[in-house]
C-alpha cells in the first residue's frame, strides 16, 4: 500500500501500530511528514503532560516541557527505526509501548534541555554521554516486584518535595528515582554520576551526600503521621 | 533480630518511595504498566498546549539555544485547565494559584 495516496480522513482511520509500522516502512519525504504530523497529533498531549508533570519541580516548569517535548519528537522522528515490539502484541498493549518509548526519549531530552539551562557551556561535554534510548524489553521480563503504594502516600510524597526549596538538591533525588537507585545502597550509573558532577561542577561524593541529605528529609515526611 | 527487622522496613518504605516515585507523575513512565497507571491517575486531565506544539513546524526550523538561568528556587509557571470535568491535582491547582499570585504581586510592583 502506496502510503502517500492514503488521504488524511483514512491515515486518522489507523491504529497507533498501523500508523507506527507505516511511518517505520514509509521511504518518501511526503509520505513520512504526512504521516508524522498523524503520529505528533495523536501523542503530542501525552508527551506534554507527562513532561510538564516531571517538571514541575523545576524553574520555567512550562517552558522547560515544551522544549523537551519539541526534541522527544525531534529525535523519534529520526530514530523511528529503534522501536521494535514483538509481532502479535495487542492494539492496546502497542500504544503503551509507543507512549513508554517516548517517556524514555523524554527524560533523556529533559537531562539535555536542563543542561543547556544551567550549564550551557560544557553541553557538548556532557551530552556525548547520553545516547538515544531503545525500546528494552529484558527490562519489562524482570519488573520490580508490586508493591502496593497507597495514593495518600504519594501525596505525602509529593508534600515532601515541596520541602526541598533547592533546585539542585531535588534534581539530583529525582535523578536518582530516574535510574530506579532510590534505595539506601543503591548506585547512579556512571553516565548519570558523571552527568550531575559536570552540571554542578563537584564530587560523586558531594552527590551522594545531597542525595543521602535529600532522601533521609524525605523519609521522615513519608514516616509523619497526617494531623486530621 | 531487631536490626534485621529495621532493614526489612527501611528497604520496604525505600521501594514504597521509588514505587510512588514512578507511579505518581513524578518521573516519566516507561514501561507499558507505569503508563497505565500514569493515565489511570491523570489520563482525564487536559492541559493547554503551547502554540509551538500546535504543528510539527520545529522539526524542519533551526533550534535557538535557551537562556541559560542561574539555579534557583522552584518557580513553576503552569497553564493548565481541566476540561470535561475532569479535576487537575491538588498540587498543580496550587502550583497554578501561587504563580498567579506571583504574577499579580509583580504587576502591583
Amino acid at each position: 500500500m502506496e502510503i502517500t495516496t492514503i488521504n488524511p480522513k483514512l491515515m486518522m482511520a489507523l491504529s497507533d501500530k498501523e500508523l507506527v509500522e507505516a511511518l517505520q516502512k514509509e521511504k518518501t519525504k511526503e509520505g513520512f511528514d504526512s504521516l508524522f504530523k498523524q503520529f505528533f497529533n495523536r501523542f503530542k498531549g501525552y508527551v506534554f503532560k507527562v513532561t510538564l508533570h516531571f517538571t514541575r519541580n523545576f524553574s520555567d516548569a512550562e517552558d522547560l516541557a515544551k522544549d523537551i517535548t519539541q526534541e522527544t519528537f525531534r529525535s523519534i522522528s529520526e530514530s523511528k527505526a529503534k522501536f521494535k515490539v514483538p509481532i502479535n502484541t495487542s492494539d492496546e498493549e502497542y500504544t503503551a509501548r509507543v507512549k513508554g518509548w517516548l517517556g524514555k526519549s523524554a527524560k533523556n531530552h529533559f537531562r539535555r534541555e536542563y543542561a543547556r539551562r544551567i550549564n550551557i557551556d560544557s553541553l557538548d561535554e556532557i551530552l556525548v554521554h547520553l545516547p538515544e534510548p531503545a525500546f528494552d524489553l529484558f527490562e519489562e521480563l524482570y519488573p520490580d516486584p508490586e508493591i502496593a503504594v497507597p495514593n495518600e502516600f504519594r501525596n505525602k510524597l509529593n508534600e515532601a518535595l515541596s520541602t526541598i526549596k533547592k533546585e539542585r538538591d531535588k534534581h539530583i533525588l529525582l535523578e536518582y528515582a530516574l535510574d530506579g537507585c532510590i534505595e539506601t545502597g543503591k548506585h547512579l550509573t556512571t553516565n548519570t554520576m558523571e552527568y550531575l558532577c559536570k552540571l554542578y561542577d563537584t564530587t560523586p561524593e558531594n552527590i551522594r551526600q545531597i542525595k543521602k541529605r535529600t532522601y533521609d528529609k524525605i523519609k521522615t515526611i513519608c514516616l509523619t503521621p497526617n494531623n486530621s | 533480630m531487631k536490626k534485621d527487622s529495621g532493614n526489612t522496613n527501611e528497604t520496604k518504605l525505600d521501594k514504597m518511595i521509588q514505587k510512588a516515585f514512578r507511579t505518581g507523575g513524578f518521573l516519566f513512565p516507561e514501561t507499558p504498566e507505569e503508563v497505565a497507571e500514569f493515565e489511570k491517575k491523570f489520563g482525564n486531565t487536559d492541559i493547554i498546549l503551547p502554540d509551538e506544539l500546535r504543528e510539527p513546524t520545529f522539526l524542519t526550523s533551526k533550534r535557538t539555544a535557551p537562556v541559560k538561568k542561574k539555579l534557583a528556587e522552584t518557580t513553576d509557571n503552569f497553564a493548565m485547565a481541566a476540561r470535561e470535568g475532569s479535576k487537575l491535582p491538588e498540587e498543580v491547582l496550587k502550583k497554578m494559584k501561587e504563580h498567579r499570585d506571583k504574577a499579580k504581586r509583580e504587576k502591583e510592583k
